[in-house]
C-alpha cells in the first residue's frame, strides 16, 4: 500500500473534486494573519490546525477549535520546515474509512472521531456485484466528540442509519469521480480516511493507494444445475433438491397441498425458493418436512 | 356477535387465533390497525348488522383502503400455522357496499370448511396501512430473522424476493439488500424489541407479520413459530 502526504491528499482531492471541508496549505514563507484567514475563510470563527511535511513525519502538531485571532501566533511557532495546513473547525459526528475498487467499496463507520477511540466496532457497508449489505453492533460504544463547550468529550453512541444511508449516497454520488482517482494513482484500490463535519458533510481528510484488490466474503449460492419448478402442475424430477419458483395464492392452497404431496412422493429433501423464508409458501414446506433455503 | 379488534380481549373460541391474538397484541399496547370483527354465523344470519356497523365504524376510523381477513380458531397453533390458507382481501375501497359484496363474493365461499359447530371463526375488517415496508419477523432463540418488501404488507408472505433481510443475533445485525432506503438498525432494534416483548406474554417464540411506517410498527398477525430456519 502507498501512503500519500497529507499535502498532497489535499491536493488531489481538490483536482478531483472531492473536498468537501475546505483545506488550504500555507507554507513557511507565507503564513497567514488575520487579512489572509479573514479572505480565505469569511466568517469562520474556529479552526483546525495541522502541520505536514515533504518528508515522511509522524506526529506532527495540530490543534482543534483555534479562534481565529489565535492561528496566526500558532502558525509562528513552527518549525520553518513544516506546512501549516488550515481548515474550518467542525464538529465531527462520525467518521469513515473507505477502500474503495470501481466494482465495489467497502466502508467502516465509527460514531465521533475515530482517531481518539481505536477501540471501536465499526458498522461495514460493502457494495459488491451491485448488491449491499452492512454488518453492525446495535450496542452503543464510547465514542469521543469534540464540543465547543466542552472540549472532546466521551459518550456512548451508534453509528446512525442516516449515516449509513449518507456514505453510500456519498459514494454513489462521487462514483466517476473516485473512479478517476483510482484510475490517476495506478488503478489500485484506494482508501479514504473521512469524517462528517457539521456544516460541510463527508470531507475525505487522507488518501492511500494501491489497496489490494477486493475480495468480499464469498456469497452463498444454491448448487448448479437444479431442476426448476415452475408452476405446481409440473412433472417433478427424482432428485434430492430443486428450485421451486412458483407462487401459490390464499384461495389455492388445495393445490400446494397437491404439490407438496408430490414432493414427498418425488423424494424431495431440499427446496429452494427464489422468494424469502418467511413466506407463506417456506412456512408450509417446513412444517412438511422439507428444508427450505433461499436460492442466491 | 360484532366486536371491536382493538383495544380489546376477544376470546379465540369464538373470534379465532388471529383476532384473538391481535386484540391481545392491542391490549399490551403495541400498535394494530384498528378493526371490526364479525362472526361467521352473523355474517350468515344478520349481513343487515353488520352493513350498519360498518358504517358507523367507516365513520369513525375513515380508513383509506380496508382489508377483510378471516380468523380462524384452526389456524396459528402451536404446531402448525396453516400459514397463508385462511382468505384475506387487501384493498378494499372503504365503503359499506364494496365491503359486503367482498365478504359475501370472495370470503364466505372459502369460510365453510373452516367453520365448526363451537365458533371460533370471524371476519375482520380491518385499516389498511399504506405501509412504506412490510415483511415477516422470526424471534427464535434470541435470534432475530426478518425479511421486507417496499411498500407492501402482504408481498413477504405471498412469495415475493425480499428488499432487505436482517439477521440480529445479540447486539450484531446483518442486512442485505435496499439497506441505502430503509433504516435497518432502527428496524431491526424495534422488530427485536417488539417480538421479545410479545415472546414473553405468549411464551412461545414469534413468527410476526408487521407493517412499518414513519417509524411505527405495526402488529398485522402474531402466532407461534411453528418450524425452524
Amino acid at each position: 500500500m502507498g501512503n500519500i502526504s497529507k499535502l498532497a491528499a489535499i491536493g488531489l482531492f481538490q483536482e478531483y473534486g472531492l473536498e468537501g471541508l475546505p483545506a488550504r496549505v500555507y507554507p513557511a514563507s507565507s503564513r497567514p494573519g488575520l487579512t489572509e484567514l479573514t479572505r480565505d475563510f469569511p466568517g469562520t470563527p474556529l479552526f483546525m490546525l495541522r502541520t505536514g511535511s515533504d518528508v515522511e513525519e509522524r506526529n506532527l502538531p495540530r490543534k482543534a477549535g483555534v479562534a481565529l485571532a489565535d492561528v496566526p501566533a500558532w502558525a509562528a511557532e513552527l518549525p520553518p520546515r513544516l506546512h501549516l495546513v488550515v481548515q474550518p473547525y467542525a464538529s465531527v459526528t462520525y467518521s469513515v474509512e473507505l477502500a474503495f475498487w470501481p466494482n465495489g467499496y467497502m466502508a467502516e463507520l465509527v460514531p465521533g472521531i475515530w482517531e481518539l477511540s481505536t477501540d471501536l466496532q465499526p458498522a461495514v457497508v460493502t457494495m459488491w456485484q451491485n448488491a449491499l449489505s452492512l454488518s453492525a453492533t446495535l450496542a452503543p460504544q464510547p465514542a469521543v466528540f469534540y464540543l465547543p463547550d466542552t472540549g472532546y468529550t466521551a459518550m456512548a453512541a451508534l453509528v446512525a442509519d442516516w449515516q449509513v444511508v449518507a456514505v453510500v449516497n456519498w459514494v454513489r454520488h462521487h462514483y466517476d469521480r473516485l473512479v478517476r482517482l483510482h484510475d490517476g494513482l495506478g488503478g489500485g484500490g484506494i482508501g479514504l480516511k473521512l469524517h462528517d463535519a457539521v456544516g460541510y458533510g463527508l470531507s475525505p481528510q487522507n488518501i492511500r493507494a494501491n489497496l489490494p484488490p477486493f475480495t468480499p466474503e464469498s456469497i452463498v449460492s444454491a448448487p448448479s444445475g437444479l431442476a426448476m419448478v415452475s408452476s405446481v402442475s409440473d412433472s417433478l424430477p427424482h432428485a434430492d433438491a430443486i428450485l421451486l419458483d412458483v407462487s401459490v395464492a390464499r384461495e389455492d392452497h388445495a393445490e400446494l397441498a397437491a404439490l407438496i404431496a408430490r414432493l414427498h412422493q418425488a423424494g424431495i429433501g431440499t427446496v429452494y425458493l427464489k422468494s424469502g423464508l418467511l413466506s407463506h409458501l417456506a412456512i408450509a414446506l417446513r412444517e412438511a418436512g422439507f428444508t427450505v433455503r433461499r436460492y442466491a | 356477535m360484532i366486536a371491536d379488534l382493538t383495544p380489546a380481549a376477544l376470546p379465540a373460541a369464538i373470534w379465532g387465533n388471529k383476532a384473538a391474538r391481535l386484540s391481545e397484541v392491542s391490549s399490551l399496547g403495541y400498535a394494530v390497525p384498528a378493526g371490526l370483527c364479525v362472526t361467521y354465523a352473523t355474517a350468515q344470519q344478520a349481513p343487515n348488522s353488520i352493513a350498519e356497523a360498518l358504517a358507523t365504524w367507516l365513520g369513525l376510523y375513515q380508513p383509506d383502503l380496508v382489508a377483510i381477513r378471516m380468523s380462524s380458531i384452526h389456524e396459528d397453533q402451536l404446531a402448525a400455522s396453516h400459514a397463508g390458507q385462511t382468505t384475506s382481501v387487501l384493498g378494499c375501497r372503504p365503503d359499506v357496499a364494496t365491503l359486503m359484496t367482498v365478504l359475501e363474493d370472495q370470503i364466505l365461499p372459502y369460510a365453510a370448511p373452516w367453520a365448526s359447530r363451537t365458533g371460533g371463526l370471524s371476519f375482520i375488517f380491518q385499516c389498511q396501512i399504506a405501509a412504506q415496508l412490510g415483511g415477516v419477523a422470526f424471534l427464535t432463540d434470541g435470534r432475530l430473522t426478518a425479511e421486507a418488501k417496499l411498500a407492501s404488507t402482504d408481498g413477504i408472505t405471498a412469495g415475493q424476493a425480499p428488499d432487505v433481510t436482517l439477521d440480529l443475533s445479540g447486539t450484531s445485525l446483518t442486512a442485505t439488500g435496499a439497506v441505502s432506503a430503509v433504516p435497518v438498525a432502527t428496524l431491526a432494534q424495534t422488530l427485536k424489541i417488539a417480538c421479545g416483548g410479545l415472546r414473553r406474554h405468549f411464551k412461545f417464540d414469534i413468527d410476526l407479520e408487521w407493517a412499518w411506517r414513519q417509524g411505527v410498527l405495526y402488529t398485522l398477525q402474531a402466532r407461534p413459530v411453528t418450524t425452524s430456519l
